[in-house]
């Protein structure tokens, strides 16, 4: 039972466009839920909103407005085109933007959850000792949250491993290029009495979520019994 | 080195308006909850910006309202011992110790080795701040705050929440840090024993402005402060010392120039101890008695008489240098004639002896 290499790489894109699009939005995505946690300003409620557009949005629509900033004549997609020769849209990274953006309201939800149980009181404790405000987000904020910035990083993996709405609307489904493993069961849904390969499929997407999960829930625990008990 | 402060905020309809001075050794604010003591603190902490005033630090100014001169809560120098401890929950006790010097203030008020030995962290350095009892959280934060180089300490309730056997274990560690740290220390409490136990001076706050301020002593002992804080608990606080423990389970104590007789304390002799002496249970007479059962009898002379709204009357006492006072009913002091000035003998039915566990 070998797997064909239009499986193979929808299984390799799929996790690398996942990987990717959580190494892109894991600093934004701290620094939002930051931002949303711990500071007042005007227009708070407004960037969260904004934040959270994609996660209410049919996927598709969201795929649409990507097509139109990001393709040669949108507006974005025109300037990279000029200045770097790059497009984005039906290509490869199309589906790490893509899938970034989908996922981010997620990851910033898990963040924005540790950083509003990490007590203030310790960071005002450091800042008696002496230490400076980026200091303290570094010494005892950061390590503190750790455990959401996993939870966050993981549901951010998993979302990304399972877009295909804005995904397919974006970059389309080119096998080899852009075809991740949703796309492909999508295509292989198409072909009549091809229940085997998009089962084998579905299964694998399965593993590879589950054991994201698994691990994540390792780490966490793991980390969360150094703290409190030895 | 010295801290002076006279500063005014106004929060909602709470007025904070108090001026004092604090030099080394312990300096306690001490006043009833809703008195102002944590905006005070989170003031001259540099966590709230004063309406007006100043503070100063030795000769360094770190907030001045005029010449907008507001140091920031990091730079202010100011070491902080905080009722919860706030131990980082995620470092080792030794992490904890050297956080100010890894990540803040750098300094050398005093070693690590120095700390570890005096506060006995030896044997829990490795541990995490997760495992440690109340006192051992306490010790720690002490270490802490004082290996942040601090030219002032601030001690906020750090015994309050710990039970008596803890406050017992921590006190005699704040003791030596105030007897061999050349620093003010500023103790915000408020509990009488523990107040009476570790500070020289008091500044006593209610509704945001100061009651009292001076010797502790002298000021819990004063019938304004007594006024305030219920006179139930009207007392008279004072030194005395360890002069025998007696075979038949007595200790002698030497106070103002005679003796006085308890029941066996745990002190060893030649300490001083601080008695407190409730106004309710002392007796007044004009002649000493012969034969009484009573075995503390003081000699002294009336020097304040205050009449009360009710039938009773508030009387002070001078003996020895030493001021002690007591209550008893306007017909007694009408009975007894008693004058400023007169010779009189106070029989004391009990005496506590204000280690934490005493009285609160």
């Amino acid at each position: 039972m070998e797997l064909s290499s239009q499986e193979i790489d929808a299984i390799l894109l799929s996790i690398k466009v996942s990987i990717w699009s959580v190494v892109f939005s894991l600093l934004p995505a701290i620094y939002i839920a930051y931002v949303l946690s711990r500071k007042k300003f005007w227009g708070r409620q407004a960037l969260n909103v904004i934040v959270h557009i994609p996660l209410i949005l049919p996927p598709v629509v969201t795929g649409y407005f990507l097509l139109l900033l990001f393709n040669r004549t949108g507006m974005i997609g025109r300037f990279l085109d000029t200045y770097f020769g790059v497009t984005v849209a039906f290509h490869w990274f199309g589906a790490v933007l893509a899938a970034a953006i989908m996922s981010f309201p997620l990851m910033v939800r898990a963040i924005r959850l540790g950083f509003e149980s990490v007590d203030s009181k310790l960071e005002v404790a450091a800042y008696s000792l002496g230490a400076n405000k980026f200091i303290i987000f570094l010494t005892i904020t950061l390590p503190l949250i750790i455990p959401a910035l996993i939870t966050g990083a993981v549901l951010g993996f998993a979302k990304s491993m399972g877009e295909f709405g804005a995904t397919i609307t974006f970059v389309s489904n080119i096998p080899g290029q852009t075809q991740t493993i949703p796309s492909a069961i999508f295509e292989f849904l198409q072909i009549p009495d091809n229940n085997f390969m998009t089962l084998r499929l579905v299964c694998l997407s399965l593993l590879i979520s589950i054991g994201a999960l698994y691990i994540s829930e390792v780490l966490a625990s793991r980390l969360s019994r150094r703290e409190h008990n030895e | 080195m010295s801290i002076a402060v006279n500063i005014e905020k106004t929060v909602g309809d709470f007025q904070l308006n108090t001026e004092f001075y604090a030099d080394i050794g312990i300096t306690a604010i001490f006043g009833p909850s809703g008195a102002g003591k944590s905006t005070l603190v989170n003031l001259i902490a540099g966590l709230v910006k004063p309406d007006s005033g100043y503070i100063k630090i030795l000769n360094e100014v770190i907030f001045e309202s005029q010449q907008k001169i507001n140091v920031p809560a990091n730079k202010r120098g100011i070491g902080f011992v905080f009722q919860d401890a706030r131990l980082f929950p995620h470092m080792k006790v030794e992490s904890n110790l050297k956080y100010s010097n890894r990540f803040g203030r750098k300094g050398h008020l005093s070693s690590f080795t120095e700390i570890v030995e005096v506060l006995n962290l030896a044997q829990i350095l490795h541990r995490l701040p997760g495992n440690l009892s109340g006192g051992e959280k306490q010790r720690v934060a002490i270490g802490r705050a004082l290996l942040s180089n601090p030219k002032i300490l601030i001690l906020d309730e750090p015994l309050t929440g710990l039970d008596e056997g803890l406050k017992a274990e921590v006190i005699p560690y704040l003791e030596f840090v105030r007897d061999n740290f050349k620093i003010p220390i500023l103790y915000i409490s408020h509990s009488q024993s523990e107040v009476v136990r570790l500070s020289d001076r008091i500044v006593v706050l209610e509704k945001g402005r100061i009651l009292e301020q001076g010797k502790t002593l002298q000021i819990l002992s004063s019938f304004s402060v007594a006024k305030k804080l219920g006179l139930r608990d009207l007392s008279s606080f004072v030194e005395a010392k360890v002069s025998k423990h007696a075979s038949d389970g007595i200790t002698e104590l030497d106070f103002a120039g005679s003796k006085l007789f308890l029941p066996k304390i745990d002190a060893i002799l030649g300490s001083k101890v601080y008695l407190r002496i409730l106004a309710k249970d002392i007796t007044l007479a004009i002649e000493k008695p012969k034969k009484i059962s009573a075995l503390n009898i003081l000699q002294g002379k009336v020097d304040e008489v205050i009449l009360g709204n009710g039938p009773g009357a508030i009387v002070g006492i001078e003996v020895g240098g030493h001021r002690l006072t007591t209550r008893i009913t306007q017909r007694s002091l009408n009975a007894m004639n008693l004058k400023h000035g007169q010779t009189c003998f106070a029989f004391l039915k009990t005496v506590s002896v204000a280690t934490s566990d005493v009285i609160t």
